[in-house]
């Protein structure tokens, strides 16, 4: 066991701990659910800008991403910063409408906002379920992740590191609610955004500076600092999949999307956008470039996905590395907690409170139910983690893109058409899961692109086409969404 | 006086074009300039397409918001 490292890592998570039951003894005000799903909308820029970017920055681009860089070359750091308008298209595009009619309609989640623009609880039964399924499945693959990660650094049995790891996000998740969950985030996004340059910085420094480095890699393989990637792997079908699945389809995604609902005025809104960009640029651009110029220094890595660990550790004092290996276990935490409390939110918020209970329960009762909902669906991704069912990585493949299929456009066109419907709704989501779904797991793939670019294409048309072929929206809907 | 749906459109029109203009200089700047051209040492097409053009494009997107995104109240609990 390597207990130079692990100590820095224990330290962190115990911080992260203390954070969380330090910021649930904050005064409540207002309702109970709306400070503990929302945190009372009270986020500033800053906190913003970090949680936007810290749940979007999960294992795959702390870990997975860096081993492709590895493998790809400076094409894969090319492809990164695809994700560069990804800040100020998701705020920009739901931006300021979103966050008003959620006040007026007073929405905690996304299922509040579509039921607020479809009024039909199919639709919002429908994204619930989607929700759950996907966010229990990325969990999980989040957690394997974190304890796989463990181990190969600290050398901690992965059961042990597993449990360690589950814990900390469960408890301080629990205590605290959303508002830990953003303030823990913003702490990890600085943190990662200190670790990925530190490391970038030593990796320069040990290689003898980027030029010498590119000279290496165009030595191992010219193709590694092209754009189109060694024996032209990066072709144009290629790069415009991700541009929609990473890019413009991030709009989409539930997890980001309630982050819209939650801040505070719209200078928080307009001090997010830069903040986040800049910020998501650097670890984006940072994170993935380290990979690809690590190939230089350890040419012959079996498992690429070790990149970043394994730099770390050649390249940082190892006290230095402990401390900012919690770079990726933040990037991993960051988007199970935000996961976590969104999932209990659908369930006690959007399933219980709205369909389930003939009488409104005493605010206790709520209390305790939340907490109980999120200790549950916690200590089950835990156990799936322990021993995970082969079924949940298949789902987990499903997840990042089915999210988009589904919600995209029920989210999107609900803001901005005012003729969509709830047939067109529920059309659209039924074909986007099943299309993508389909594509996903026979592995067709239509002119080389992911299944992501016609599933959306598919979804569109479902949901113009159920509209216009049913009655416009009532027009209590229309005056909401500012079309009298 | 603009309502907030107007401004809202308004800035999400906005950013969908800045987001397309970055779609244009990243692949002009990757596919266009010849792959084996260097500066510096470094590969030309890199250095313009991942390191010029996101700080130019996260310049662009602070210039959008200071001069064009609008402050507005988004409740009747808050104002700005």
């Amino acid at each position: 066991m390597n207990l130079e490292l692990l100590i820095p890592l224990v330290v962190y998570l115990c911080a992260m701990l203390g954070l969380g039951f330090w910021l649930s003894r904050a005064p409540v005000s207002g309702s109970f659910v709306q400070d503990y799903f929302l945190g009372n909308r009270t986020m500033g820029g800053f906190v913003l800008a970090m949680t936007m970017v810290a749940t979007y920055a999960s294992a795959s681009s702390f870990i997975g991403g860096p081993g492709a860089a590895y493998r790809m070359g400076l094409g894969w750091v090319l492809l990164a910063m695809i994700q560069v308008p990804t800040v100020w298209l998701t705020l920009g595009v739901l931006g300021k409408q979103f966050a008003h009619i959620a006040r007026k309609v007073e929405a905690l989640t996304i299922n509040d906002m579509l039921f607020a623009r479809y009024q039909s609880p199919l639709v919002v039964l429908l994204a619930a379920l989607g929700l759950l399924a996907a966010f229990v499945a990325t969990m999980v693959v989040q957690f394997i992740g974190g304890a796989r990660l463990l181990e190969t650094v600290t050398g901690l049995p992965y059961e042990g590191g597993l449990i360690l790891f589950a814990l900390t996000v469960l408890l301080y998740t629990l205590v605290g609610g959303f508002r830990a969950v953003v303030v823990t985030d913003a702490v990890q996004g600085v943190l990662m955004l200190l670790g990925t340059l530190v490391l970038l910085a030593g990796v320069l420094h040990a290689g003898g500076g980027a030029p010498a480095m590119f000279a290496q890699l165009a030595a191992i393989d010219p193709g590694l600092v092209q754009p189109r990637g060694p024996g032209g792997f990066l072709g144009m079908s290629f790069m415009l999949s991700f541009w929609v699945l990473v890019c413009f389809g991030v709009i989409g995604l539930p997890h980001s999307a309630v982050r819209c609902l939650a801040y505070k005025d719209s200078k928080a809104m307009h001090r997010g956008i830069i903040i986040g960009t800049l910020v998501g640029a650097l670890l984006m651009f940072g994170m993935h470039f380290a990979g690809a110029l690590g190939r230089a220094l350890l040419p012959d890595l079996d498992v690429p996905d070790k990149v970043m660990p394994t730099l770390m550790l050649a390249v940082l004092p190892p006290i230095v590395a402990g401390l900012f290996l919690a770079g990726p276990m933040a990037a991993i935490m960051s988007t199970i907690d935000s996961q976590l409390i969104q999932a209990s939110a659908t369930l006690v918020k959007d399933l219980y409170l709205n369909y389930l209970s003939r009488t409104p329960p005493s605010p206790t009762a709520i209390r305790r139910a939340s907490r109980l909902v999120t200790l549950a669906l916690g200590l089950i991704v835990l156990w799936a983690a322990l021993s995970p069912p082969e079924m949940i990585i298949w789902l987990n493949l499903l997840a990042f893109g089915a999210l988009q299929a589904i919600f995209f456009w029920p989210l999107v066109l609900g803001l901005y058409w005012w003729r969509g419907n709830s047939t067109g709704a529920l059309a659209s989501m039924l074909t986007g899961a099943v299309c993508y779904g389909l594509l996903t797991t026979f592995g067709i793939k239509l002119l080389g692109l992911h299944a992501i670019v016609p599933s959306l294409l598919l979804s569109g048309l479902a949901y113009v086409v159920g509209s216009l072929s049913t009655p416009a929206p009532t027009a209590s809907v229309r005056a909401l969404f500012g079309r009298p | 006086m603009t309502d907030i749906f107007t401004i809202a459109r308004c800035e999400a029109r906005l950013s969908v074009a800045l987001a397309c203009l970055y779609l244009l200089c990243w692949s002009v700047s990757a596919y266009l300039i010849p792959a084996d051209a260097r500066w510096a040492g470094w590969p030309l097409w890199f250095l313009l397409s991942c390191v010029f053009n996101p700080i130019a494009f996260i310049l662009l997107c602070a210039l959008m918001i200071w001069r064009y995104f609008t402050p507005v109240a988004l409740g009747a609990q808050d104002e700005s």
